[in-house]
């Protein structure tokens, strides 16, 4: 599972979520330090649903405007917590390794 | 369960992307537009332009155009596509190998389509539910029942039973008069279609108040069936009149030895039936097999049955009993209420016999499924041929697997290649097996007709001589479902192993030249051979089996010619004709058919041969102690003047029936040989007396002694027989047969003896007339059914087996045509050459044989009681099907073997 799709699920494990405000969301995390074309999320989402990670389903914006929303599935949200639990473990590893000081 | 969840989803989707691909689309917009539009927005409020807000968050989004592409890839070859996009693919690829897709679905279709067949008959004659409300709740009480008996026993039941019914059969009913429109019919007691639960499509149907006063209801409720072939399903049929006329009873006995009393209602009553109602479509009334046309009250007993007074008779049996359960009644409490109830019922009876009521029974039997004429004679032999049918569909999978690998190996260029380019294995892996799964579904498709035709085929087979069986066989839900699972499962079969391997192959090995492996596939290929040659051998045994026990029956010595004996059967009490009468007009007409020009020989008999009908009684005789009541049992016919010497039994000592043998002279018999030595041991039994004390009681002097005749059975043994003059009746007439020994063909003879009984008797119907070799073929029915199913399965088998080995060894020397040629280049004999490819056979036709006939002999014994004078491991029926199998495969091995000798060395050198 790719970064992209890591942070997408990790943001809708929140709530249900439209693409922009995923997109913001990815900005503010990374303090747009991941620069990627905001537009490269739609064929992820697309992706991610026809997995069955994810489902949408039209709803109101925050300005009153039609928008469709995204949510976990129940795979979905377990698929988050592997890819979370694996990502830690990595990290963990990729820093004792890198860390000098460590033990 | 995840996995299926995950499999409905990606198909929920995969679906949308495929159908709703407009919808998709206009989503996608309006998400990207939403999108752009929000961040303009925000960067506005941040203090943009418009212009430089617009043009930000475009070039923020990136290339909407690739976006959009990149996303609708993701609904773009879904597993629908993508198995759109296989089969299309496979039928390409099918196409171009004409020849290999049409052995393919053929022998397919040929395989699943006899499994269709026979489940098809099963599930009619075996499986099926009845059409009626519950009918877990439905018990069938075997035996007959008189009419007083049944409506006694239906009072002191109702503890058990929420209802108990009682029907009789009523076959060929002229309708309105007609010569040739004859219909079945039921006679059913007021409670029948209530104990069935079941409603009316139009009308009402019958009830208690039509079953009250005898000759006083001519209502019938008539079929689906019948409303519209006989009038056009009219809607304005309810109220409308039929006239039916007497028809002959079905099924049953014990009705002989009554005065017969002339019915005044005979003359007053035309005839008419109001028709008060019709059934629902689908309804068919108690048996599977058999669709009545009407149903009247029991009370027009008479009218249907003339000369025949049976409401009130306690010994004529001729009603079947069937009883709906009270909720929360087992049937075992309910068998137990009913023998509690016959007994007492008998008890309080004088006329019945008081002897044995302590050892009657009720006997009530599961009637979920209706009753069914074939389903206790051919039960085990069709599930004898659906075993046969699963074999044969076995070797069709093993020729398919074979052709599959023989194909895969020759495609194995074009899958490495595909393998190479980047499709994943198991992408390649499931295009291979929907093309087996295509195969499988050709075939099946082809199946249902087999199926459709030979479902018909084998049920008139089976029910041949019953005019009033008749299925619905048109393949339904049911053989649809079965024919598809089955088509499935032989897909996996043959088809999942080729495919594991084609997929398993070593990239490099294969592009670098044609590659090894052969060797791997022809052993693969030798032991599917083996399996075909093994299960091959256990359907010839099996069919060696039946027609040997066909031929063992049909060898059988009769103890008289069957030949050129023709036997017509008619009812002289339908025509009103009573007691002596009977005998009077009997030996008119006997005199009559003698004076046929072309009638060697004519005699008369009550019961005829091999007609059905039997009669039984105990006997006495003087210094004979019995030891049990079955040993005073007898079998009995009347007979008339000359019956041995016309029949051509042999007369071993004293003499045959004479004319003289009448009312007027002592009561005189003859006996056969059995009886002869059973009762009088060795001596002299003519001139000693028997006392015959059956409903009726009467003693008679022997005069003659018999030899053995098989005349009801091949398959029993000859029973004790005692013979008198039909004109000295111990117990009434019922029936008569004339056994005519004719000169002239049968049909010629059949006119002429109309037209004696015609003129003798006007109103006498005749029931049948009929070769005597026909009437004994109808009581080898189920061997002969066997018999001929069982030698058409195993052709079938034998055809597909030798195909496979055909196929395999035409493909082995196509592979070895190089070392073929070399061979011969260098001196090698043609006959060595065919040699050599012969001999590649030996190995899995001596594995098949030797793994095959073990089964066979163990599988033997579920088939030994269908055998006739035959062991079930019978030497000479192995050793023929052992021969059989190699000549066979040494046939389809000669022909590719010759093809290898003619190779041509040159072109096989330079080919290299």
């Amino acid at each position: 599972m790719g970064t992209l799709d890591i942070l997408i699920l990790s943001r809708l494990a929140r709530g249900p979520m439209h693409g922009f405000g995923i997109a913001e969301y990815l900005h503010e995390v990374s303090e747009d330090v991941l620069r990627i074309e905001e537009g490269s999320l739609y064929p992820a989402l697309h992706r991610l649903e026809a997995q069955g990670l994810i489902k949408s389903k039209w709803g109101v914006s925050e300005n009153n405007r039609r928008a469709c929303f995204y949510s976990l599935t129940p795979r979905g949200r377990k698929r988050i917590a592997v890819a979370v639990s694996n990502w830690k473990r990595l990290v963990e590893i990729v820093t004792r390794i890198t860390d000098p000081l460590a033990p | 369960m995840s996995f299926i969840t995950q499999l409905l989803s990606d198909l929920r989707v995969r679906l949308a992307g495929l159908f709703r691909r407009d919808a998709l689309n206009s989503r996608l917009d309006e998400e990207i537009r939403f999108h752009i539009e929000l961040r303009e927005q925000r960067l506005q409020e941040q203090g943009m332009s418009p212009e430089e807000a617009r043009s930000r968050a475009r070039l923020e989004f990136g290339n909407r155009v690739v976006i959009a592409e990149n996303t609708r890839e993701n609904w773009r070859y879904g597993g629908m596509e993508r198995l759109l996009k296989d089969i299309r693919y496979a039928l390409r690829t099918l196409l171009r190998t004409p020849g290999f897709t049409a052995v393919a679905v053929l022998s397919l279709a040929l395989g699943i389509g006899a499994n269709s067949t026979i489940f098809t008959v099963i599930d009619h004659v075996m499986l099926r539910m009845l059409p009626v409300e519950d009918p877990n709740g439905i018990v069938v009480w075997a035996g007959t029942f008189s009419h007083p008996r049944y409506v006694d026993v239906l009072g002191r039941t109702e503890s058990v039973f929420s209802g108990l019914m009682a029907f009789s059969s009523l076959s060929r009913v002229s309708i309105d008069g007609s010569d040739s429109n004859f219909g079945e019919g039921r006679l059913v007691s007021g409670n029948y279609f209530e104990v069935l639960g079941v409603k009316p499509l139009l009308g009402r149907l019958i009830t208690s108040h039509d079953d009250r006063v005898p000759g006083a209801h001519p209502v019938i409720v008539i079929s689906h069936a019948f409303w519209q072939r006989y009038f056009r399903g009219d809607p304005s049929i309810v109220g409308r009149s039929i006239r039916l006329s007497p028809g002959t009873l079905t099924g049953a006995w014990g009705t002989g030895g009554f005065e017969q009393t002339n019915d005044p209602s005979r003359s007053s009553f035309s005839g008419g039936f109001t028709i008060v109602g019709v059934t629902q479509p689908g309804f068919f009334g108690e048996t599977v097999g058999q669709h009545p046309d009407f149903w009247a009250p029991l009370m027009m007993q008479e009218h249907f049955m003339p000369g025949r007074p049976w409401l009130q008779r306690t010994t004529a049996r001729w009603l079947s009993v069937i009883g709906r359960l009270k909720a929360g009644v087992s049937r075992e409490q309910a068998q137990a209420a009913g023998t509690i109830a016959l007994q007492e019922s008998l008890r309080s009876d004088p006329t019945a016999n008081q002897s044995n009521i302590a050892q009657t029974r009720a006997e009530l039997r599961e009637g979920d499924k209706g009753l069914s004429p074939l389903r206790g004679n051919f039960s085990q032999p069709l599930l004898i041929l659906m075993f046969m049918v699963g074999v044969v569909l076995l070797i069709a999978c093993a020729n398919l697997a074979n052709l599959l690998l023989a194909r895969a190996t020759a495609r194995r260029r074009e899958i490495a290649i595909r393998l190479a380019i980047g499709a994943g294995k198991r992408r390649v892996f499931r295009q291979l097996l929907t093309e087996s799964i295509i195969l499988a579904m050709l075939g099946g498709t082809v199946a249902l007709a087999v199926a459709y035709w030979g479902s018909r085929t084998m049920f008139n087979m089976v029910a041949e001589g019953d005019s009033a069986a008749r299925l619905n066989l048109a393949p339904d839900l049911r053989t649809l479902a079965f024919t598809g699972a089955v088509a499935l499962l032989t897909a996996l079969l043959f088809g999942l192993t080729p495919a594991l391997r084609a997929v398993r192959t070593d990239l490099n090995s294969v592009l670098k030249d044609g590659g090894p492996a052969v060797s791997v596939r022809f052993g693969m290929a030798r032991v599917l051979v083996a399996l075909q040659v093994a299960l091959s051998v256990i359907l010839l045994i099996g069919t060696g089996l039946f027609t040997r026990t066909l031929y063992n029956l049909k060898a059988q010595d009769l103890g008289y010619s069957p030949e050129r004996l023709i036997i017509m059967k008619v009812d002289p009490i339908s025509a009103g004709l009573q007691g002596a009468q009977i005998g009077r007009v009997g030996k008119d007409l006997l005199d009559k058919i003698r004076a046929i020009p072309g009638v060697r020989s004519a005699t008369f008999s009550e019961n005829g041969l091999f007609s059905g009908t039997e009669s039984g009684a105990p006997v006495r005789i003087e210094g004979y102690p019995p030891a049990s009541e079955a040993d005073r049992r007898v079998r009995y016919d009347q007979v008339g003047p000359g019956y041995f010497t016309n029949v051509g039994i042999p007369i071993l000592a004293g003499r045959d029936f004479a004319d003289t043998d009448n009312a007027a002279n002592e009561r005189v018999a003859v006996i056969n040989q059995n009886m002869a030595q059973f009762y009088f041991a060795d001596s002299n039994p003519i001139g000693r007396q028997i006392f015959y004390e059956g409903t009726a009681r009467a003693t008679v002097t022997v005069v003659g002694v018999a030899g053995n005749a098989r005349d009801h059975s091949l398959r029993d043994q000859v029973y004790r027989r005692m013979y008198v003059s039909f004109m000295q009746p111990i117990d009434g007439l019922t029936g008569a047969n004339y056994e005519v020994r004719t000169a002239i063909n049968a049909a010629e003879m059949a006119k002429q003896l109309r037209a004696a009984v015609a003129e003798v008797a006007p109103e006498m119907p005749v029931i049948r007339i009929e070769p005597l070799t026909t009437l004994m073929d109808q009581t080898m029915l189920r061997e002969r059914t066997i018999a001929r199913l069982s030698v058409l399965f195993g052709v079938l088998a034998v055809v597909l087996a030798s195909v496979g080995l055909y196929g395999v060894l035409t493909y082995s020397v196509s592979r070895r045509t190089n070392e073929i040629g070399l061979r011969i280049a260098i001196g090698a004999e043609p006959r060595r050459i065919v040699w050599t490819v012969l001999r590649e056979t030996f190995a899995p036709v001596a594995g098949g044989i030797l793994i095959g006939v073990p089964i066979a002999a163990a599988l033997s014994r579920y088939v030994e009681t269908l055998l006739f004078n035959l062991k079930r491991n019978d030497a000479l029926t192995i050793s023929a099907a052992i021969v059989l199998i190699i000549l066979i495969a040494a046939v389809a091995g000669l022909v590719p073997a010759r093809r290898a000798a003619k190779i041509d060395p040159l072109r096989a050198l330079r080919h290299e």
